[in-house]
């Protein structure tokens, strides 16, 4: 495991999104730290000639993002950089921002607006709730600016990866806040396991269409003629089964793969326990690193600008 | 105009639903208007003159210049309601810079429109003062030239705004470099900026809504005609291209080589087809008879439907049609789905059927009765039947029944008869050969009956066909020939 160094994020994150067009952060349960990687991501790009477009994936179109009970992120822009808000969350910004797009999808707080930041200043993302949209808002923004790199902060689902249907990279975040080293480290495996399952050729293996659950794969396997060869479920996204559905399919031989599914490019580690305090940092980078190869980055103790204020 | 005041179920049952599904309307605004079904009724006489007289010119634009078209289906893609937003500055609610970008994209898709003259020119439709909102709601931007639609509230920056607004941008530029000491200073003083641009942008705003406000009426009528216009489009599309523009007829309901597209469509991916119908209906009572399986309901609803449609501004699935107009549609058939509580099936349908005469002796109202009082004792069902039709045939409305019953009392009236057969001698033994021998040797065209002295019955034959035991089918015909004379 790659532990990237608090100086060496903004290049680190630039570089590893170089060759995505759409990247998605994912956290495993609340304060995993999302809202700082976008902050990164932010500041990562404050020079740079891409441009960024940011947005947050919205619960049923509550302020309070209901699954984490925290506000939707406030992220501070530079010029340039681009959001995907709800209208009345723009009214509130103070970026001037310049309108591209407005789009279907009406919330409690306006449809999802696409704008512009014409000078630096704050807006609180809350972009759309629904897959179909989200897709819909992907593809105006390639026609719109097809070299710009796609944020968005969070997955529809707290506890699903991004589905390659609008992110082709993610970010897995998690917490000291969810555990011992150990279990942290248990919880991230079996999330990786899912979000790094290998992906099906043309024509290989035997699909199962849909969210795939434990109960899903027990009466397939059991009312079905299946004899061989992987399972092949639809999106990496797509895998909601246990630890323990995990290790029979082992026993029986059956290896699940997936027909598309966004690439996971690193994990974040948030050291701040619920309480706020710092947790002891070597015994979690030591268990995670026993469990992934990914590039490790750990965030600062220092909270980035707009996470602060 | 008036409403369809038709439940889901009576859309679907008459063959409603399956044509609006077919209507290829690009927004969904136009979907909702498509949906709503409002019809021309009797004091909508010049309105569907005019209507269909620009139908007609779209339909020669449609076929003479398909790149106008397209362009004109392109941007109605954009077409969004913009009634709330105008209500805002009608209602001197605060707008927003979302708002404004909403009515100027709106502004361009109509510019976009007007563009392709022939094709407005033949939708009847009339655009004005689009220039002077563009113009409003442009700022002091360059213009787009067609290029995408932008708006900033900072486009209508005036020199004191535009001035809060840079001091703004520079204190918010320092804070990603400000020290933490700096930091509560910095935010408490662009607090105070932001607050200045705030109410500067308010007056702004409020500007822009004087401004708007003399619009808000030519903004809506032009909303309801680009409406009108994709809806339009889509029934054209839909429409057949053999087909005569329907010409209004107050004296008679009249359709030739008539069909139902639901049914049409049915029989074909079945690889079968469906026999068009020649049919005129006046006012009173035109009455069908014929065997079952002989197609009246069907017959029925060609009729109800094709009359329903061109009174919705549709061209009508027939080569030819005459239509008046109608202050009502009523369609009484099998009322089983809409089963009232507490009565039958019989009471039921004497509910719908007083209502229905109620509407035919007060205004110009379209009846379709399909096999009144079926659902009692023949000789009641036939007394009622009867004065049924006694009484329809004295008002000035319009009524198609099908009925199995003689009625008691002659009355001279249109009579068509569906579902003439010739069956070979020898039925075939096996049923599903029974079936489709029968259906081969039906003619479901109507047949004008009205002069003839008796219509031929043909339950027995069709039992016997089908297989029901010879004894019972003698005994049937020996019955029939005493009943008879």
């Amino acid at each position: 495991m790659t532990r990237i160094t608090s100086h060496e994020h903004a290049a680190f994150l630039r570089d590893t999104f170089a060759s995505d067009q759409a990247v998605a952060l994912i956290g495993l349960g609340k304060n995993a730290g999302k809202t700082t990687v976008l902050n990164a991501l932010i500041h990562a790009h404050r020079n740079a000639a891409r441009s960024l477009v940011l947005t947050s994936i919205g619960y049923d179109g509550e302020s309070y993002d209901l699954v984490a009970g925290h506000q939707k992120p406030l992220v501070y822009l530079f010029p340039g950089m681009a959001a995907i808000t709800a209208q009345q969350f723009l009214k509130q910004a103070s970026i001037d921002p310049e309108i591209l797009a407005c789009f279907a999808g009406d919330t409690l707080f306006g449809p999802p607006v696409f704008a512009k930041a014409k000078q630096a200043g704050f807006v609180v993302i809350a972009g759309p709730s629904s897959l179909q949209d989200l897709i819909a808002i992907r593809a105006r923004i390639r026609e719109e600016d097809p070299g710009a790199l796609f944020v968005v902060d969070g997955a529809l689902g707290r506890k699903r990866g991004a589905t390659a249907d609008y992110a082709d990279g993610s970010v897995l975040c998690v917490s000291a806040a969810f555990g011992a080293p150990h279990e942290l480290a248990e919880k991230v495996e079996h999330a990786l396991y899912a979000m790094t399952l290998p992906l099906a050729k043309a024509g290989e293996g035997t699909r199962l269409y849909g969210a795939i659950t434990d109960r899903v794969v027990t009466s397939f396997l059991n009312e079905t003629q299946y004899k061989q060869g992987p399972l092949v479920i639809d999106d990496r996204a797509a895998c909601f089964i246990s630890s323990q559905m995990r290790r029979a399919l082992a026993r029986r031989g059956v290896e699940l793969k997936a027909w598309q599914g966004a690439s996971v490019r690193a994990l974040v580690f948030n050291p701040r326990l619920a309480g706020g305090q710092l947790a002891p940092l070597e015994p979690y980078v030591a268990s995670l690193a026993q469990k992934t190869d990914l590039p490790l980055l750990v965030l600062d103790a220092e909270p980035a600008i707009g996470k602060a204020i | 105009m008036k409403t369809l005041p038709f439940t889901q179920a009576k859309k679907d049952d008459i063959g409603l639903s399956y044509v609006l599904a077919q209507v290829d309307v690009t927004a969904p605004l136009s979907k909702r208007a498509l949906y709503a079904c409002h019809y021309f009724a009797t004091n909508d006489k010049q309105k569907r003159i005019q209507y269909f007289q620009n139908m007609k010119r779209l339909k020669d634009v449609m076929t003479s210049d398909k790149e106008a078209w397209n362009a004109v289906k392109y941007a109605l893609r954009d077409l969004i309601d913009i009634v709330p937003i105008l209500d805002k500055v009608a209602g001197q609610v605060e707008l927003d810079a979302t708002d404004l970008y909403l009515l100027k994209k709106h502004v361009a898709l109509e510019k976009r429109v007007i563009e392709q003259e022939a094709l407005c020119k033949a939708s009847g439709l009339l655009f004005t003062d689009h220039v002077r909102v563009e113009t409003l709601l442009r700022g002091n931007r360059p213009l787009a030239n067609g290029g995408p639609v932008r708006l900033a509230l900072s486009d209508f920056d005036d020199q004191e705004l535009a001035k809060a607004r840079a001091e703004q941008a520079a204190l918010n530029l320092q804070l990603p470099d400000a020290s933490t000491r700096s930091l509560p200073l910095l935010l408490k003083t662009i607090e105070a900026a932001e607050r200045r641009v705030r109410s500067l942008e308010a007056k702004t705003i409020e500007w822009l809504r004087q401004g708007l406000l003399p619009f808000c009426q030519t903004l809506t009528d032009n909303l309801n005609r680009l409406v009108d216009l994709d809806v339009c489009m889509g029934k054209i599309q839909l429409a057949d291209l053999e087909a005569e523009m329907p010409r209004l007829d107050q004296r008679v309901l009249a359709f030739t080589d008539a069909y139902h597209l639901e049914e049409k469509e049915r029989l074909s991916a079945d690889g079968r087809t469906f026999t068009t119908q020649d049919v005129s209906v006046t006012k009173g009572v035109t009455l069908i008879t014929g065997a079952n399986m002989s197609g009246k309901s069907v017959a029925l609803n060609t009729v109800f439907l094709n009359a329903l449609l061109v009174n919705l501004g549709f061209y009508p699935f027939a080569k030819t049609a005459k239509v008046p107009l109608f202050d009502s549609y009523h369609h009484v058939g099998d009322v089983a789905a809409d089963r009232r509580q507490g009565l039958s099936t019989f009471g039921t349908e004497v509910v719908s059927l007083k209502k229905a005469v109620q509407a035919a002796e007060t205004a110009t109202a379209l009846l379709v009765i399909d096999e009144p009082f079926r659902g009692t004792n023949p000789e009641e069902g036939r007394s009622l039947a009867s004065g049924l039709v006694s009484y329809l045939q004295t008002q000035e409305s319009f009524t198609l029944m099908a009925t199995h019953y003689r009625l008691s009392k002659p009355v001279k009236l249109r009579h068509y008869m569906s579902g003439d057969m010739i069956l070979p001698e020898g039925a075939p033994l096996a049923e599903g050969a029974a079936i489709a021998q029968l259906a081969a040797h039906i003619d479901y065209r109507l047949k004008d009956v009205s002069n003839a002295q008796e219509v031929p019955q043909r339950a027995i034959d069709i039992a016997g066909w089908l297989g029901l035991q010879p004894e019972i089918i003698e005994q049937a015909k020996r019955t029939s020939e005493e009943v008879m004379g």
